[in-house]
């Protein structure tokens, strides 16, 4: 489904809603599904606030689009965007109150790894240190959509760097 | 140092007009998917080695 805002009207807006939470709703079970049982079973993906953060992220980055005249938006953005509002609706949610850490993390490891595949970076290329301190700022920092894509951005380009980034 | 003298309009015009121009391509589902479990498993891996680390 393309992020185009070309021919943007509400049905327009809502199929591309649904299509971004559809992707959303994927990796989240593929996220779990590789989890230990014992912390699959204490997080559950919540339908209507994963509506919010998809609707969210399209009436924000296609407001972005419009101001700066923009036809499509970056990768960074897509990544710095997404990740905000997972962070803000927090769509996967704890459904046991003696739970892990792992569970406790799953909406900024979420956040994450939606960013990174948007940004064609491979978790596996980011060291532990690094990935540490990404779920750290998601965690605590309350950073906006632009800050989270400046970071994105400089994550895309230390990745792909050989020489100058 | 630019010596040059310049049009304040010219100036202002190009300003407002600067683009970056890293825009990027059109977003396809298909591609987004593509080595999406490999990505997740990964991302799984890097969680589970900073879980030890913090584990108290």
């Amino acid at each position: 489904m393309e992020e185009s805002s070309k021919g943007s009207g509400d049905e327009n807006f809502r199929t591309r809603a649904q299509y971004r939470k559809k992707l959303l709703t994927k990796v989240y079970h593929l996220m779990v599904d590789d989890w230990p049982e014992e912390d699959r079973g204490s997080v559950q993906l919540n339908s209507q606030l994963v509506t919010a953060v998809s609707e969210s992220y399209f009436k924000d980055l296609d407001r972005k689009k419009e101001f700066h005249g923009i036809k499509y938006a970056d990768a960074h953005k897509r990544a710095g965007y997404m990740a905000k509002w997972i962070m803000r609706y927090r769509p996967v949610q704890i459904t046991s109150d003696q739970c892990s850490v792992r569970a406790l993390l799953a909406n900024e490891h979420f956040a994450i790894l939606m960013a990174l595949k948007f940004i064609k970076v491979s978790p596996g290329k980011v060291s532990v240190h690094l990935y540490k301190n990404l779920l750290y700022t998601m965690r605590y920092r309350h950073l906006d959509g632009n800050a989270l894509a400046l970071a994105f951005y400089l994550l895309e380009r230390a990745a792909r760097a050989d020489g100058l980034i | 140092m630019d010596t040059r003298s310049h049009n304040p309009e010219e100036s202002l015009e190009a300003l407002l007009n600067w683009k970056l121009g890293n825009s990027d391509a059109e977003f396809k589902d298909e591609e987004f998917l593509n080595g999406i479990e490999e990505h997740v498993k990964e991302g799984n891996i890097r969680l589970s080695e900073v879980l030890q680390e913090i584990s108290v």
